[in-house]
């Protein structure tokens, strides 16, 4: 090593090409070698090294959640939750530098078993990559990052429940990058979309698609949907983030139907609906202070149609968006644990509009409020603490409040 | 969809993550960036083994020379830990999970960090760390002591990589202020 570093290090003749090239390639084996010998492996014997290789190309992690909610209702004795609300395990394996697998396992409520991701990734260069399998929906900031320690608050925020159904995933394929050159990173997949109705409608006014996810598990196609994001992080302390999602709810009654059964293709176009929806979201940090926004807006297609036959009441718009600023009161103290205040304020409205037939619920439009702190004692540990105030249209109703205590990991 | 297809082609031909001549290509963009920095065409030179410190051992130094054999300063490339694999939101000790990066440092005569660059980032996240406002915020004068979320802005969704960067060049400082050249 140091040999061929001397030799490389002898001086350049700058009219002499050849031996330029030839110190070139020299300081290029130089610069491999250098890569390699991590003092980690330079110590290890051959199968000591090969096991660390090995043991390198699997990755395990998790996050996960334990909560205590408390409603606060006056002059009420109520109940409160303490919930495993959620143990995630993560595996990964990397088949070679180029070919990966992710997968997670998540355990809800204790005994609920779900697989939240699981897809195969082809990287190729920075500029186009491939991942196909189970994938998160690209919408919003909160589905993709929606681990504890990445959050505010007990529970993420009711926008990224009721109107983005987080978490949000299905099977699907696509292909993702960055353009350096324009600070940008794209990600475009086809996936399956909702599932809108299997006997019964599965959208409705209160969490609009959260019951149509189809998860992966036996999921139906009729239609495959887009999904796209564009996220651009070259202006000065803002990451903007643009989400598109575009497509058609599945039905249950659109299989084995005969193309001259005009009454069964009728009713199983009723059960389908066609869903555009836009995210907007975007965070501003200077130093220990961040705000974060985040708009959503559906369009949903026949839904007078899809409501009268389901009897149900989906918005035929959907509108939300909250606002977000926390600060690190410790960042000054050169503390590596974090503490952090947070308020958020969330307004929403599951049935922004709603078609002529359909009534509209005044407590589709909800105001949240919600203040508290996240403790970071250490990196990928957090507690929290929040109390929080929702308000609806409806009149007379008081706004529910609530008080939560969390822990959230992440390792 | 036409567009789709001339994408791919057009993308193929483009990097690889672990072949010689992706590396091939790292030195060729050292040389590019020192020449276009110091605006004369430079030539590089590694450093003596025994004047880098176990501190190092996963950087390479070079002088940058001019054709006179003046030394104009000093490259650095360094790896330095990325993302855990699956997410950024968190750093941890397991240096398995991390997708590591290359870092090109280059320090003037003045042994001020006069630029910083990420040679590539394979993640998928925390990627936002190569964005040139916030890689700004490092240059100058190597005395600076850097700390994140103080005289360094945060970054969501990239802590990791944003403190393993901010340590990195902390190091490389204290060593570089200590250099003679």
């Amino acid at each position: 090593m140091k040999a061929i570093r001397n030799f490389a290090a002898s001086k350049i003749n700058k009219t002499d090409m050849k031996t330029l090239y030839s110190i070139f390639f020299t300081l290029l084996f130089s610069f491999s070698f250098a890569q390699n010998d991590s003092p980690h492996l330079f110590e290890l014997n051959t199968a000591d090294r090969l096991q660390q290789l090995e043991s390198s190309k699997i990755k395990i992690g998790g996050y996960g959640q334990i909560d205590y909610n408390q409603p606060l209702v006056e002059n009420t004795k109520s109940a409160g939750t303490l919930d495993v609300h959620r143990v995630i395990l993560f595996f990964g394996y990397s088949f070679n530098p180029k070919w990966e697998l992710i997968t997670e396992i998540e355990l809800e409520h204790v005994k609920e078993v779900f697989v939240e991701q699981a897809y195969f990734s082809y990287k190729h260069n920075k500029y186009i990559n491939f991942k196909g399998g189970l994938l998160l929906i690209p919408m919003g900031y909160i589905n993709e990052y929606h681990e504890p320690p990445a959050f505010f608050g007990v529970e993420r925020p009711l926008l990224d429940s009721k109107v983005v159904p987080t978490t949000w995933r299905e099977v699907g394929f696509g292909i993702f990058g960055r353009i350096p050159e324009l600070s940008l990173k794209y990600q475009l997949y086809l996936v399956n979309g909702f599932m809108g109705y299997d006997g019964s409608a599965k959208f409705d006014g209160d969490d609009a698609y959260r019951g149509g996810r189809q998860k992966g598990a036996k999921s139906i196609i009729n239609y495959p949907n887009i999904s796209t994001k564009i996220e651009l992080y070259g202006i000065k302390r803002i990451k903007l983030g643009l989400s598109g999602y575009f497509g058609k709810s599945q039905s249950s009654l659109i299989s084995g139907l005969t193309t001259s059964n005009e009454a069964a293709l009728l009713q199983a176009d009723s059960s389908v609906i066609s869903i555009r929806m836009f995210g907007f979201d975007a965070s501003y940090r200077y130093k220990a202070v961040q705000i974060r926004t985040q708009a959503i807006y559906a369009f949903n297609k026949n839904t007078e149609a899809y409501n009268q036959f389901g009897a149900s009441n989906l918005g035929e718009e959907i509108f939300g968006f909250y606002l977000e600023a926390s600060y690190n009161v410790f960042a000054t103290r050169k503390m590596s644990s974090r503490l952090i205040p947070f308020v958020r304020y969330e307004n929403f409205d599951t049935q922004f509009v709603v078609d002529a037939g359909t009534f509209k619920n005044p407590e589709s439009h909800r105001q949240v409020w919600i203040s508290g702190i996240n403790f970071y004692p250490t990196n990928g540990l957090v507690l929290k603490a929040d109390y929080q105030w929702i308000k609806t249209d409806l009149i007379g109703a008081p706004a529910k409040k609530a008080f939560n205590i969390g822990i959230g990991y992440m390792f | 969809m036409k567009l789709l297809t001339l994408f791919l082609i057009l993308s193929f031909p483009l990097t690889d993550y672990d072949s010689a001549e992706y590396h091939s290509k790292w030195m060729k963009k050292i040389i590019k960036q020192s020449t276009k920095h110091f605006n004369q065409k430079t030539y590089l030179y590694p450093l003596e083994t025994d004047r880098i410190t176990a501190n190092f051992m996963n950087s390479s130094f070079y002088f940058i020379k001019d054709k006179e054999d003046t030394v104009l300063g000093i490259a650095v490339i360094s790896l330095t830990n990325g993302c855990v694999v699956g997410g950024c939101s968190t750093a941890n000790a397991n240096e398995t999970r991390y997708e590591q990066f290359y870092i090109l440092s280059i320090y003037n005569r003045d042994k001020e960090l006069s630029q910083l660059s990420v040679l590539d980032y394979p993640g998928e996240y925390g990627y936002e760390i190569s964005a040139k406002w916030w890689l700004k915020q490092f240059l100058g004068s190597s005395s600076k002591k850097h700390t994140y979320e103080q005289n360094i802005d945060a970054i969501s969704g990239a802590t990791v990589s944003a403190q393993s960067l901010v340590k990195e060049v902390n190091i490389l400082n204290t060593f570089i202020k200590t250099m003679t050249y």
